[in-house]
């Protein structure tokens, strides 16, 4: 974009015109960059993906701001606390009718429960922790992260439960 | 204190409660007298008297309606239901009255003779601050943080949607935290 | 901080159960164990009607269902779930065919949980028609056309005269006769908030609206004057980043596909 608007305006133009435009390119080089959204996670109740297969989700959730939507990759991973023993269990992750999100049901037994999710995007990486109940998820809890959940961040997320 | 669904005799007792046995009716009373009455005691601010009579109330209402007990909900679920009825009906008819801080410091010292006072302070404040909640706030907090009630436990006491116990819950810890400030962590 | 820590149980005294007994033997009591009795043998007819419920589900088809003051009834509704009624509701099975199942609500409280295919099941009340779209949901009908949806899993579209009330979970969608419904909104949001669209004051719903209150926004835009749509936009379009898909000239002239697009993003807030 700074490119062409240098060269189009440099056929009649003097000189302070050019190093207007270059910095006008410039300005908007930056705004573009700060525009261009990070890769992350978007959390949401099943309405979002308005596939009634599974509007006994949990949640659904969907990445933005990867250049190529189609290469993300997603998994999920439940981290409890069930009668006071720490569990792990591996999520299935399913896929909706809507392209690019995905849905998370119970797979847990009672107890406290969170659902790490890590996304990416060629060599970003995105990360969500996600408190869920036996239906739904605590929305105002949910925590985004710009790295895969690091263990002491689920660790303080799972005692946030408690 | 081992709940009366999770007896493998509960349903016995139930059963034996429908046919007239007195017996059974006192061993159904003294599974959960004391949770419905410490409800009942925080839900009206410490009252004993009122305490006493929701707790009746709810008893002789139990045994009344045990024959529409068909057993497709968990025992306690239907029995809370009963719970929230007379609260409600009975927080509507009394005279509204300040809440007496006496009155619940009274009920932390009975039971807590070896905390600090700081401790009981905090106890006292918390415990005013739940009693000086709306009667439908006030309700679900204790059912759930009282008792223990999962989501859907206490849209079937409330008689009303998952939702609207989230909406309550959330609101009832809004309220508290207002109030308590500091209190809270 | 647990409240439980410092809400002890604490004991009853002995002077409730003798006050129950004095109760049961004083004569309130006596009609108490004959009403044991009698709802020994309504206890037994229940299970009886519960066991033949499908069957007399299509029985009465067309007939009304009511159930008293004292008493709920649960109704299975084929395979694809169950209706709870609370007492003092009554209701009529309008269709139980395979692929069509409505009800007819006339008062009171149901509770539904359906795990169909979207429009297999709905009920039509006095001002307007629930149509599930796979869900569980709680309404509440007066005698004139009054009440409430209240969802907890799902959604539901509340039909009347040709426009459509989204109501996804954790939402509520009052009702008013003649009126049809009102704005749904999020149970989580403000009291003001609320009262604010009880009084249908538009200003106010602006300036109190969060981003997952453009649920509420963004069926105030097809129900302002035109004139006023554009800041209904604006705000919602402050209030969550819209992706250039979402186009404000098509939205403000309400095209369908622009609308339904805006949904659609704005849905991942609700």
């Amino acid at each position: 974009m700074e490119m062409v608007i240098g060269k189009k305006i440099a056929h009649g133009s003097s000189n302070g015109l050019l190093r207007a435009a270059g910095i006008g390119g410039l300005a908007l080089t930056g705004v573009w960059l700060l525009l261009a959204q990070a890769f992350a996670f978007e959390v949401a109740s099943p309405v979002a993906a308005q596939d009634y297969k599974l509007k006994a989700a949990n949640f659904v959730f969907r990445t933005t701001g990867c250049a190529d939507p189609g290469k993300v990759q997603v998994s999920a991973l439940g981290e409890g606390i069930v009668d006071g023993a720490r569990r792990s269990v591996q999520m299935t992750v399913h896929a909706s009718s809507k392209p690019g999100a995905w849905a998370i049901q119970r797979q847990w037994d009672a107890g406290r429960w969170v659902v790490v999710l890590k996304g990416a995007c060629g060599e970003l990486q995105a990360g969500a922790i996600v408190p869920v109940r036996e239906y739904g998820f605590i929305r105002e809890a949910v925590k985004l992260y710009s790295h895969a959940p690091a263990p002491g961040e689920v660790d303080a997320a799972l005692k946030a439960l408690q | 204190m081992v709940s009366l669904s999770q007896r493998d005799d509960g349903a016995e007792v139930v059963e034996a409660c429908r046919q007239g046995d007195r017996a059974a009716f006192r061993e159904l009373y003294d599974v959960y007298k004391d949770r419905v009455y410490s409800i009942a005691l925080y839900f009206f601010h410490g009252d004993r008297t009122a305490a006493s009579d929701v707790t009746q109330q709810v008893f002789l209402k139990l045994l009344a309606n045990i024959g529409q007990y068909r057993g497709d909900s968990v025992f306690s679920t239907w029995l809370y239901r009963l719970v929230v009825n007379v609260c409600l009906d009975e927080a509507r008819t009394r005279i509204t009255r300040p809440v007496d801080s006496a009155r619940l410091e009274a009920v932390a010292a009975s039971d807590s003779q070896e905390a600090t006072y700081s401790r009981l302070q905090e106890a006292a404040s918390i415990r005013a601050a739940v009693a000086s909640l709306p009667p439908k706030f006030r309700i679900a907090v204790l059912l759930r943080y009282f008792d223990d009630l999962s989501y859907e436990q206490m849209a079937k006491a409330l008689r009303c949607s998952m939702g609207t116990v989230a909406s309550r819950l959330n609101r009832g810890h809004k309220l508290l935290a207002e109030k308590l400030k500091q209190v809270i962590e | 901080m647990k409240l439980r820590d410092h809400l002890p149980i604490v004991e009853a005294p002995e002077s409730v159960w003798r006050g129950i007994e004095e109760a049961i033997d004083r004569g309130s009591g006596k009609a108490a164990c004959s009403r044991l009795w009698w709802g020994w043998a309504i206890a037994a007819a229940a299970v009886v009607m519960v066991g033949v419920g499908t069957w007399w589900f299509s029985m009465h088809r067309g007939g009304w269902i009511e159930t008293n003051a004292s008493t709920g009834k649960k109704l299975q509704i084929s395979d694809i779930g169950s209706v709870d009624m609370g007492p003092n509701t009554r209701l009529r099975i309008v269709s139980d065919l395979p692929g069509q199942h409505r009800l007819s609500l006339a008062h009171g409280f149901i509770h539904a949980k359906i795990t169909a295919p979207p429009r297999i099941f709905s009920v039509d009340t006095k001002s307007g028609t629930a149509v599930d779209l796979g869900c569980e949901y709680a309404m509440q009908m007066d005698e004139d056309g009054s009440g409430d949806l209240r969802v907890s899993a799902g959604w539901v579209e509340f039909e009347w005269k040709g426009t459509e009330t989204l109501v996804p979970a954790g939402a509520l969608c009052k009702i008013r006769p003649v009126r049809g419904p009102e704005l749904p909104y999020f149970e989580d949001s403000s009291l003001e908030f609320e009262h604010a669209i009880g009084r249908n004051d538009v200003a106010s719903i602006l300036r109190l609206a969060r981003a997952r209150d453009t649920l509420t926004l963004w069926h105030l835009l097809s129900r302002v004057e035109s004139n006023k749509r554009e800041v209904v936009y604006d705000r919602i379009a402050s209030l969550i980043s819209l992706p250039a898909t979402v186009s404000k000239g098509p939205v403000l002239a309400l095209d369908p596909a622009a609308l339904n697009q805006l949904k659609e993003e704005l849905a991942w807030k609700w």
